[in-house]
This record gives C-alpha cells, structure tokens and sequence, in this order.
C-alpha cells in the first residue's frame, strides 16, 4: 500500500472543492440554493471521508 | 421564451478540435481546462502502478470513447431535430471532441474511475452490481451541484428548461432535466459493471479478444444508456410531472445569436 492509494479520493475531493469555488462566486446563485447543492453532495463528502479511513485502516494493518 | 437557434460557426466547425470561438488567454476557461487534467493524471498514475499499462488504456479510452460519444449523440439528436437538449458554450472551452469538449470527457475518465474506487473500498464485500449502483449515485450526488452551478456560469446550457411551459409541465431539479442525472448514473453503473465484467477475463480469452469484447460492450451498453434516456424523456413529457423549483428557474438566453 502506498500514498497514491489517496490519489482517486482526492481527486473527487478536488473537483468538489473547485465546484464549491465556483459555486460561491456565481452571482445568479442564491444563498438558500447554494445550500441546497452543498447538503445534495452530503452522501458525497461522506462517501469521501469513508473511504479515506478504509484506505487509511488498509495501510495501518499491512504495517502490523 | 424560445430557445434560439444554435451559433452557426459553431456547427460548422464542428469537426474541428480546435473551434477557435473562446477568447484566447481568459484565466478562467485555462484552469477549467487544466484542472480535469490535472486530476485524472492522479487516477491514471494510480492506475498504471495498481493496474498496469493495458487495463489503464482500456479505462482510459473505454470511459472517454463512453460517456463522450453518448453526450456527442445527445446533442445532436437535439441540433437534427430542432428540438436542443443541451449545447456546451463554444465561447468558455479551446478543446473539442466533436460537440463535446475534451476536458469534459477527460472529467469523466477521473470520475468514473474515482467513483467506482471509492464504491469498491466502501462496500468490499457487496455484490458487483450494488458496487456500480453506489458508483452512480455518488457520481449523481456530485452533479446535483455541478450542473446547476454549470448552467449558471454559462458553461453550458439546457434550453428547454429554459421555457416557462417546459418547466411547468417536466420533471427539472434546479434547472436540470431530471434525465441529466438519470444519464449520470447510468454512465458509472453501467461502465463500472462492464470494468470488473470483462477486463478479468483476460486470462480465459487473452488480451486481444478481452480488448474486442470490451468495446463491443461499450457499443451495448451505449445503446442501453441512449435508449433508457429516450424512454425516461418520453415518460416525463407524457406524465407532465411537475418539477422541483429552487431559485429563480428561468436563466439569460446566452447562446450567441
């Protein structure tokens, strides 16, 4: 197991956070609304999360 | 409100990989065309280095040559038919494939392949389909914010939910055909089982027929997707279910006259 088992992960987290950079510069976009879209990607960021503590849990048991 | 007619140097330098309608220089369209790079080099090395050379090719080209000729074909069906489902703005990408720009097909290479190896660490030991299933939804989960900030920054624009009538009557969220986030989860879900379906089987019948096997599956599971998406679009014209409305649905017509 190595770093790069992050590397997908954060992939995703990237492009959620540059949506979310885009998003909170968009003029049109209202601040219910841009709440609205953050609580849609909920599953999303906790998926994310999930996943870095499996790979996380991966490398620490391959050490021991 | 009707949708204008689609830029006609756009479709006439359709082909074309470089179209030549976006401002040269602009900061902005430059990193949204690097960043998808940038990312899905990440997956491509993590790729290589988990999966080898051959099978990071097969996803590479297999979700590329997926997701960019199904959003190609559902472009045009909407340009031949007079009746637009959605265009990209030739004014914010440099890149093209086809209708399509490339950074947006490269998009999808690295969130397929993110998806499906955040569903497989997730739920090891599940069944391959509710894998895929998961895949897609997650994908889903991250365009219901994509899109809709999308659509708003004029990326790209889907005219018929443009219309007061159409939103009244079809199922939209936020903007967005209901059908947009039926497609999203399509691509992963179906892509992610012809992945761990087929590329296995290597050993059995050898690179070269795994490899022919693998595109004949995508040709299957393209026709699957398209087909699927007109039904879902017949259904919800001809149901007239309302859709959910956030914000204020009706956006600038933006396409150039």
């Amino acid at each position: 197991m190595k770093k790069r088992d992050y590397f997908p992960i954060l992939a995703i987290l990237g492009m959620w956070l540059i949506t979310s950079m885009s998003g909170s510069s968009t003029p049109n976009l209202g601040s219910t609304e841009a709440f609205i879209l953050f609580l849609l990607t909920v599953p999303l960021l906790i998926a994310i999360i999930l996943s870095i503590r499996a790979v996380y849990k991966e490398h620490k048991a391959e050490k021991q | 409100m009707a949708f204008p007619p689609p830029d006609p140097i756009f479709w006439a330098r359709m082909w074309d990989f470089w179209k030549g309608l976006a401002p040269l220089g602009d900061p902005t369209i430059i990193l949204r065309e690097t960043f998808p790079v940038l990312l899905a080099v990440l997956c491509l090395y993590h790729s290589y280095k988990t999966f080898g050379w051959w099978k990071t090719i097969l996803f590479f080209t297999g979700s590329f040559l997926f997701t960019g000729i199904e959003e190609n074909i559902w472009i045009l069906i909407g340009y031949f038919t007079g009746q637009p489902t959605y265009y990209f703005n030739p004014e914010q990408y440099y890149l093209w494939f086809i209708t399509v720009p490339l950074s947006v097909c490269i998009g999808w290479f690295f969130i397929a392949y993110s998806m499906v190896y955040i569903a497989t660490k997730l739920f090891k030991n599940s069944r391959l389909y509710t894998r895929a299933a998961v895949g897609g939804v997650l994908a889903m989960s991250l365009d219901l914010m994509i899109d809709p900030i999308a659509v708003r920054n004029i990326w790209w624009a889907w005219p018929q939910a443009e219309t007061l009538a159409t939103q009244q009557t079809t199922f939209w969220i936020l903007g967005i055909p209901f059908t947009n986030f039926i497609g999203w989860f399509l691509l992963i879900f179906l892509f992610a089982i012809l992945w761990e379906k087929i590329p296995p089987k290597e050993e059995k019948w050898k690179r070269k027929k795994t490899t022919g096997v693998f595109y004949l599956g995508l040709a299957g599971m393209l026709g699957l997707t398209l087909a699927i998406l007109v039904l879902a679009q017949i259904l919800v014209v001809a149901l007239k279910v309302g859709g959910i409305n956030i914000g204020d649905p009706l956006f600038p017509i933006w396409w150039p006259p």
